[in-house]
């Protein structure tokens, strides 16, 4: 994977988290679940501010960002709370395999920031129920 | 713990040569024609250094303070995990503390706080700054596979900080 292929594949993993995040915090109540709300909320920003870094990014090395889908699939209907909670977790955690990727197709800054990001995506996924993993984002181990 | 995958096919440093499945980028060897080490040989055996004087710390804080077993035993089991794969990375004579179970004279080396909170704070710090050492290291690996590898104990560590810090801070814990 060339560092520009790998820049690419994390923007389409955030295009996909920008709109599952958005379409779960619609589904739910900031005041009957203000704690999953809140939660949500601050993936939503997180995962927008990455997409707009990863776009400047792939400019900065010459390439040309892809653009966002019509729609992605969301992992389970979200319906509940426990649906939504665990659709955000799935979310986070694919995203947390896609930065562990990159770091390992860049290089400098750019693997910083793959770095920087995988942590803090494996910090997350402990607000949706996700349980502390030897490995964050490396499936084979 | 590793969920019995094939170790074979991991993205780790072997004493001779860098392994991945399916990336022949990753496989080189280790001493070049200047007998130079690779890099990446000394880095795997500073790794399993801080991994393993975090195992230390973590069981003498646990034999002191045996309540916070269920807590720190699941640390214990990762950073296990991460000293397994680092000491295939690192042959022997780069590896300061080859066997698995060392002195308890090494092992005291880590002062534990007499006071269980205290001892769980320390805990939390230690993990905190062991994910900032492997943070380093993923920067500075020459593979990227290591790096990807040494990023995710990072990310580990910092999963551990942020578990004992919600601890710290609910009621009826200690």
């Amino acid at each position: 994977m060339t560092p520009l292929q790998a820049l690419q594949a994390t923007l389409a993993a955030e295009h996909a988290a920008v709109y599952v995040y958005g379409l779960l915090g619609g589904r739910v109540s900031a005041s009957t679940e203000p704690a999953l709300a809140n939660r949500l909320v601050a993936g939503y920003v997180t995962h927008r501010a990455r997409r707009d870094q990863l776009i400047s990014m792939l400019r900065s090395a010459g390439g040309e960002p892809a653009e966002s889908e019509v729609s992605y699939a969301v992992p389970n209907p979200a319906l509940t709370a426990a649906q939504v909670t665990r659709a955000a977790l799935e979310t986070e955690q694919r995203c947390t395999a896609v930065y562990a990727a990159m770091i390992e197709g860049t290089s400098r800054a750019d693997r910083q920031w793959a770095i920087d990001a995988v942590t803090d995506s494996a910090v997350r996924q402990l607000g949706f129920g996700g349980s502390p993993d030897p490995f964050p984002g490396v499936a084979e181990l | 713990m590793l969920r019995g995958v094939s170790l074979g096919a991991l993205p780790v440093l072997t004493g001779c040569s860098v392994v991945g499945e399916g990336a022949p980028d990753l496989t080189r060897k280790v001493f070049e024609a200047d007998h130079t080490p690779d890099p990446d040989v000394a880095l795997a055996a500073t790794a399993l250094a801080d991994e393993r004087a975090a195992l230390d710390a973590l069981r003498a804080t646990v034999a002191r303070h045996r309540r916070l077993t269920s807590v720190l035993s699941p640390m214990i089991d990762s950073h296990r995990a991460h000293a397994t794969l680092l000491a295939r990375a690192a042959p022997p004579q780069q590896d300061p503390t080859p066997a698995e179970g060392r002195s308890p004279a090494v092992r005291s080396r880590f002062a534990v706080p007499r006071d269980p909170d205290a001892a769980r704070k320390k805990i939390g710090a230690l993990e905190a700054d062991l994910s900032e050492s492997q943070k380093r290291h993923a920067f500075a690996a020459s593979s990227g596979a290591f790096a990807r590898l040494l990023a995710s104990m990072a990310a580990s560590s910092a999963q551990q900080t942020a578990v004992l810090a919600t601890q710290a801070t609910s009621p009826g814990r200690s």
